[in-house]
């Protein structure tokens, strides 16, 4: 046992542990007294066998860390990255770095208990982890910790969302399973909606299939990339051209899996895999599944219920309540016509909070039939010929390009749009 | 004291009637009739006088015979296959005397009867529209999501998450109370935090010397948790205080009065907004109580005894159906009761690599049972075995504590094994030579559902 465990425990505890040794100790010894004889008893013991000891010095230590690492929030604090009291998690997450924030639906924090800490050591050599998001530094999902940071927390920090029988304290040593597969040999692509603001696809797309698309488009390899292009479809049987929107997103290569950023509207997509020449022209190899993205605030007013009451029940019912999942509904919704102030106020008077952030929405309007582009990227109009985008804004300098084309080619127009963002704390 | 004692006894005995030599015996429905008239309605009149707090002492016994059918395989097999003839055919009647002011009514009581609300629990509370047309194939009556399920349901639902809502399949749906849910689960503000509880973290498999625990830790000389702990949460500190029973169980009292009085401070404000009195769910994990935070139970049983007394009605989502049967309709939103209320938990770059081999080896099971509609013999065995192995690798609870960020190496294996296994059988099915040992030692391991897979149910 590490002797500064032994500062941690009741005089009673220690006594026993020594009685064990058969250390002559007494109730009458003070606590520093018996830990003294402990000590001094373990370095004998060292010195009688030091070989064996220091074997198993390696193994005693790393099981040993759990009871010592009992305060959590010292834990998480070494593990959180240095940035993690900036306003990183307030800063909306972007497709390639999910960012974890604290809140969760049901309240609470990341499953962290100090047994994982023992076990980790046999279960990093073995995991394979095919996506190494845990990374030490990685810029993912470790900023939970932030908004505790500074906060004496209570150890009970339950896993929360972890129902746990199955995170048992400790891991015997796991002999990684055999490899699956990285594809099947055949072309397919998939779309999955992960949460209001994203979706995921994965693909996969044959040698010969991509051979016959890059053919196809008489460009050699240096001239095509890999695109995927989602479409809007919703309520539309949809024919490859009929879309109501879409945008194109870098896939890589023939097999890969990526986020894409989507509106938080209930709309029905549809993604393709394929090439798109140095010229813009897009070639679908082929197209996924049709998935139904998530709604993320509540319909829009109805007869059904009057707005004040609804608001009210909203509130009730924790759609206000900071760490409920519905916080981001707020400024969705507009402040003035979803709740009065006084009942927030009231609400978060229980637990004082912050946070904010911002994103940008372009829009605009041109004919109809016109070609409209938006940073580059062909923007379906509507029928009233407007148009409109959102984008996640991280602090620094963006532009957006908007450029219209008049149908017969003779007219052209452009605006470009700079913003730029930087957040600070005061 | 009353002036007068009753005992009822009801005494419950059938001969042992079992064919199975016969398809059909007709003197086996002694038991199904049984069942579906007498025990069955008593225990949901039990259940109703408990849930109301009736007192209600009775004595029911049961003769060996009657016990040892009510255990029987076939005899509940076939009991499952006569009841639901009797569904069907009272569907039907419902159908036919429709128009019958007299009979109509009756006819709809006895679907009613032979169909007794029944709920489901979606895993994670995941809800996709779309759903709750095979929970009413089912015959589900009603089922949970989480507060923004129901909120953010189309057209807006009147009364909140205080009633359920049903959906134009005829499935009631309760939302869950993020309210009294923060208050048990919140690691900020939820009872279990409070310094007097017992300290899950400090036990005595890594508190005492290995020499006098190692018999009781991991056989490997690792330590593990053994279920014995002397401390209380006491402050942040690292410094525990032992516990103290006496003041745990005071604060439990103190936590289930506050809880109640929360539920009917938060009662009169829901009432005057809606039209009938509240409901407020609140949905848990079982292994909250008891596991993680060890005076639960005693939470739980404290709050039992008390809402009565505190204004609180304590019912099931069933007597209020029972109490209230018309509810607003709406088709609730896709959504979850994980992190943030949607899919990532289960969508995260810690996992989303399974999904790309879920859904081919669910292909793969489709296509198999598809070459093998009429299987018999190994050939079957294996195609339920992959089944199963299909089901474990679909488990939500391997994405999940891959996210979650301990045991995953545990999680990954447990996907990747039962893929492995079910491409095994897949290649073996495909080619027709299925190894029957390795087949047997499967089955012995992954024996989940073990008599009710059938992979018929791949056929599209």
């Amino acid at each position: 046992m590490a002797s500064d465990e032994y500062a941690g425990k009741l005089k009673t505890e220690l006594i026993a542990i020594a009685r064990k040794k058969k250390l002559a100790v007494s109730e009458a010894m003070t606590k520093a007294q018996v830990i003294q004889a402990l000590k001094s008893a373990e370095k004998s013991m060292v010195a009688a066998k030091a070989p064996a000891a220091a074997k198993s010095a390696v193994k005693k230590s790393a099981a040993a860390k759990p009871a010592a690492a009992a305060p959590v929030p010292v834990k998480k604090a070494a593990q959180a990255p240095k940035t993690a009291a900036k306003p990183a998690p307030m800063v909306k997450k972007t497709m390639a770095e999910p960012v974890m924030e604290a809140a969760a639906a049901k309240p609470a924090v990341e499953p962290k208990r100090p047994a994982a800490a023992a076990k980790s050591a046999p279960s990093k050599k073995s995991a394979p982890a095919p996506s190494a998001p845990k990374a030490a530094g990685a810029p993912v999902a470790k900023t939970a910790a932030a908004p505790r940071a500074g906060r004496t927390e209570r150890s009970w920090d339950l896993p929360q969302d972890v129902k746990k029988f199955f995170t048992a304290e400790e891991e015997a040593d796991i002999a990684p399973a055999g490899d699956l597969p990285s594809g099947y040999q055949e072309t397919r692509v998939m779309t999955l909606a992960r949460d209001p603001g994203s979706v995921f696809v994965y693909w996969e797309v044959t040698a010969q299939n991509a051979e016959a698309a890059r053919a196809a488009l008489a460009r050699d390899w240096t001239r095509v990339s890999w695109m995927l292009r989602a479409y809007d479809v919703t309520g539309i049987d949809f024919d490859g051209l009929n879309a109501l929107r879409m945008f194109d997103a870098a896939a890589g290569s023939g097999y890969g899996a990526r986020y894409l950023p989507v509106e938080p509207e209930e709309r029905e997509l549809i993604v393709a895999i394929g090439l798109m020449t140095d010229s813009g022209e897009f070639y679908p190899i082929a197209f996924s599944n049709r998935a139904r993205t998530f709604r993320g605030k509540p319909v829009p007013e109805s007869w059904e219920a009057g707005e004040e009451t609804f608001s009210a029940l909203y509130a009730i019912s924790g759609g206000y309540m900071p760490g409920s999942l519905m916080e981001m509904e707020i400024s969705s919704l507009g402040v003035s016509s979803f709740g009065g102030a006084s009942e927030r106020g009231a609400l978060q008077a229980r637990e004082f909070f912050l946070w904010a952030d911002c994103e940008i929405t372009v829009y605009g309007g041109t004919k109809p039939d016109a070609r409209l582009t938006l940073q580059g990227r062909p923007v379906a109009l509507r029928p009233d010929g407007t148009f409109s985008a959102r984008f996640a804004l991280p602090d620094g300098a963006h532009g957006y390009p908007v450029r219209a084309v008049s149908a017969d080619g003779v007219d052209k127009r452009g605006i470009d749009i700079n913003v730029s963002r930087a957040t600070s704390i005061p | 004291m009353a002036d007068g004692l009753l005992a009822l006894l009801l005494h419950a005995h059938l001969p042992f009637v079992r064919h199975p030599e016969h398809e059909v015996a007709l003197e086996e429905d002694w038991l199904f009739e049984a069942l579906t008239e007498t025990y069955l309605p008593l225990l949901d009149i039990f259940d109703r006088l408990d849930g109301e707090q009736v007192p209600c002492r009775l004595t029911v016994t049961l003769s060996p015979t009657l016990i040892e059918m009510l255990n029987d395989p076939l005899l509940r097999e076939r009991y499952e296959r006569s009841l639901e003839r009797l569904i069907e055919l009272a569907e039907k009647e419902v159908g036919r005397t429709g128009t019958d002011p007299a009979v109509g009514p009756l006819a709809r009581m006895y679907l009613d009867r032979f169909t007794a609300a029944r709920a489901w629990w979606l895993p994670e509370c995941g809800y996709q529209p779309g759903i709750e047309a095979l929970l009413a194939g089912a015959g589900v009556k009603y089922f949970f999501l989480d507060a923004h399920g129901l909120l953010h349901g189309d057209p807006r639902p009147r009364r909140g998450v205080f009633a359920p809502a049903v959906t134009p399949e005829g499935v009631a749906v309760f939302g869950r109370d993020m309210e009294s849910s923060r208050q048990v689960w919140s690691a900020k503000v939820g009872y279990p935090g409070d310094p007097d509880y017992r300290d899950f973290y400090r036990d005595i498999g890594f508190d005492l010397p290995m020499d006098y625990i190692g018999p009781y830790v991991q056989p490997t000389g690792h330590r593990k948790m053994t279920g014995i702990k002397y401390h209380r949460v006491t402050g942040g500190a690292d410094d525990k205080d032992v516990y103290d029973r006496g003041a745990a169980m005071a604060r439990v009292r103190a936590h289930a009065a506050d809880f109640l009085l929360r539920r009917a401070e938060q009662t009169a404000r829901v009432a005057p907004l809606i039209d009938r009195p509240p409901l407020i769910v609140s949905p848990y994990d079982a292994e909250l109580f008891g596991h993680w935070w060890f005076e639960g139970p005693e939470f739980l049983e404290a709050v039992i005894r008390s809402a009565a007394w505190d204004g609180v009605e304590l019912v099931t989502p069933r007597d209020y159906l029972n109490r209230f049967p018309d509810n607003q309709e709406l088709r609730p939103a896709a959504s979850t009761w994980g992190l943030r209320g949607y899919s990532e938990m289960w969508l995260d770059e810690s996992n989303d690599w399974i999904y790309r081999h879920l859904h081919k080896a669910a292909e793969r099971m489709t296509e198999l049972a598809r070459a093998h509609p009429r299987a018999q013999g190994v050939t079957l065995r294996a195609l339920n075995q992959a089944a199963r192995e299909l089901m474990l690798a679909q488990s939500s609870d391997w994405a999940f504590i891959m996210k979650s960020g301990s045991m995953t190496a545990y999680a990954q294996r447990r996907v990747k094994e039962s893929l492995l296994e079910f491409t095994r059988l897949f290649e073996e099915i495909a080619a027709g030579r299925i190894d029957e040992r390795a087949l047997a030692r499967l089955e012995a391991r992954d024996n989940l559902f073990a008599a009710d897979v059938d992979y018929r149910d791949y056929l599209p």
